[in-house]
């Protein structure tokens, strides 16, 4: 049986910008107690598969580093198409995140609704706090969030 | 051919800040350099000045997919200069928890990074699509080495529970029991793995490599053994600095390693397999011979089979230490930190890790010396590509570009470790 919905958060809250997965997700999960689940960056992302595979509407929310404006939200419709590429890390051992996404989506995992939130990060130096731009980013990208999640 | 530069900007499946240049003149190869450029990490620089309890965990930051490695070899070293020994049920834990470390990293490069290469694919995400069935058993191998490596070391990536003497917190016979199921599934899969991996099309290419790895006289080598070769090498670790030297190049931030008065060598799972086949596990041994692998394989395409046998034996492994484990009465022994230098060298999934400390009467660290296995490879990788492409100069760019991707991921690089690379280019004259 599939969980109905879930809200993953991805990130290192020691690393700037790149807290911003986690922090959303502490705050959903103030919410939404049961539907919520922090990957820390430390983690390995395989995880992230198992999770697709088991929920029926998911929400993921991670910063990002394209090349964008900092504080660019993009939001996909990951169940329909597919995460740019420029969102890959090239790594010799560790997938991104959008990596294994689209593996779930090979193996046909993909939950039937999933929404990814990444915010372009400014500074992912330890201990560097979230940036400005992301701050702001954060709040449109909670409404957002808020919409999918309770509206559907 | 003449004038033309090929060029691939970020070599897939390879990670880091560097390029692999290739330059042929009148159709002969005449350079081959890996250029890294990403910047030192200053590990060892920053190691000094640190208590020796710290090196355990600051050195199993260094590498998000071999922690446990540099654990290991930080933890030996350390006990080298204060004259411990760790045995009994500590000594098989450590066993355990570096057997959940092979299979999660051989799982992942196997079915995530190696295997589009013979399959023809780009990645595993376009792999995924057409053999859903392989990516899946890849998957799940891996998931259950992580769940060894969080059981036994506290978290899988960067684990926290081992220290010098043993651990913080040793696991109950039931904990342990509880993966005993999962683990008798790995072992089929594991020998499903090897058979499909032997299936699999391999160019013919070897060369005349020495092969360095460790040997125990009891067991396949995880933490402890001489270290040996094929060409004569028998020495104890701490004479590695006698026979081995690490170079500076101009074009790389990574040291490169060489024999002293003989030159590039090879470390990691052929090399181990090599020269320790006689102490692989019955299982890992007859699966070799029923896949028609050799007791010594010198082509390192096939390296995709020996980590499938090094899972088999790992997975087999890890079971007859669960069936054997009694709860030691405490789960370190007791450290007295003395002023010395101690060396220490564990094989890493790509193969031996170096660690050599000079510690104070304090327990302070005077010095560090680090040297990890891509850094040992990277001479040999040069001497492959330069090897292949003079043997393959007639293929067209793009196969040839492709090929070259795939000597390189022969030996499964771990650029974080030695630092990174990225870019190829191959340039015609």
């Amino acid at each position: 049986m599939k969980f109905p919905r879930l809200i993953i958060g991805v990130g290192n809250v020691y690393r700037g910008d790149d807290a911003l997965g986690h922090i959303l997700a502490r705050y959903l999960r103030g919410k939404f107690p049961c539907c919520v689940k922090i990957l820390d960056r430390d983690s390995d992302m395989v995880s992230v598969i198992d999770l697709l595979n088991c929920v029926e509407r998911c929400i993921l929310i991670d910063a990002v580093c394209s090349g964008a404006k900092p504080g660019t939200i993009f939001r996909y419709l990951a169940h329909r198409d597919n995460i740019p590429v420029k969102f890959f890390r090239y790594s010799t051992h560790a997938l991104s995140i959008a990596e294994y996404v689209e593996i779930a989506r090979g193996l046909g995992y993909l939950p039937e609704y999933l929404v990814i939130y990444g915010v372009e990060g400014r500074r992912f130096d330890l201990g560097a706090g979230l940036s400005p731009e992301v701050k702001m980013a954060m709040r449109r990208v909670l409404k957002s969030i808020m919409l999918d999640f309770e509206g559907k | 051919m003449k004038g033309r530069v090929l060029k691939v900007d970020y070599l897939a499946r390879v990670e880091g800040e560097g390029a692999m240049y290739v330059k042929i003149k009148d159709n002969s190869v005449v350079d081959v350099k890996l250029k890294i450029y990403e910047p030192p990490r200053f590990f060892e620089a920053f190691l000094r000045g640190r208590k020796f309890s710290e090196a355990p965990d600051i050195t199993a930051r260094i590498c998000g997919i071999c922690p446990i490695a540099y654990q290991m070899s930080s933890v030996h070293a350390m006990e080298n200069a204060f004259k411990i020994k760790v045995d009994g049920q500590i000594r098989a834990l450590r066993r355990l928890i570096y057997c959940g470390e092979w299979i999660e990293s051989h799982s992942l490069h196997i079915f995530m990074l190696h295997a589009p290469d013979f399959l023809g694919y780009e990645d595993a995400i376009k792999m995924a699509k057409d053999y859903p069935e392989i990516v899946k058993l890849g998957l799940k191998l891996k998931k259950i080495g992580n769940e060894l490596v969080s059981l036994l070391g506290g978290r899988e990536i960067h684990p926290i529970n081992v220290r010098v003497g043993g651990f913080y917190k040793v696991p109950s016979k039931k904990e342990l029991k509880s993966l005993v199921d999962k683990l008798e599934w790995a072992r089929d899969s594991a020998i499903e793995t090897v058979k499909w991996t032997a299936s699999l099309e391999f160019p013919e290419f070897e060369q005349d490599y020495e092969f360095v790895a460790l040997r125990h006289p009891d067991e396949y080598p995880f933490n402890e053994g001489n270290l040996v070769s094929n060409k004569g090498l028998n020495i104890t670790v701490d004479q590695y600095d006698e026979h081995f030297i690490e170079e500076h190049v101009p074009y790389s931030n990574a040291l490169h390693s060489i024999i002293k008065d003989r030159g590039p060598y090879f470390v990691g799972p052929l090399a181990r397999y090599n020269l320790n086949f006689d102490k692989l596990s019955p299982i890992a041994r007859e699966l070799a011979d029923e896949v028609k692998l050799k007791p010594i394989c010198k082509n390192p395409f096939k390296s995709i089979i020996v980590r499938s046998i090094e899972i088999l034996h790992a997975v087999d492994e890890a079971l007859r230490i669960i069936s054997e484990y009694e709860p030691p009465d405490r789960p370190s022994v007791e450290i007295e930190p003395c002023s010395g230098t101690g060396y220490g060298c564990t094989e890493a999934p790509r193969g031996i890790l170096y660690h050599r400390y000079r510690i104070d009467s304090n327990g302070i660290i005077l010095d560090a010396k680090i040297v990890p296995p891509t850094s040992q490879n990277q001479k040999m990788i040069e001497s492959d590509l330069y090897h292949f492409v003079s043997k393959n100069i007639n293929l067209d760019r793009d196969k040839l570009i492709w090929k070259c991707e795939q000597v390189i991921r022969n030996y499964d690089p771990c650029i974080s470790c030695a630092t990174h690379f990225l870019k190829l280019y191959i340039e015609r004259e």
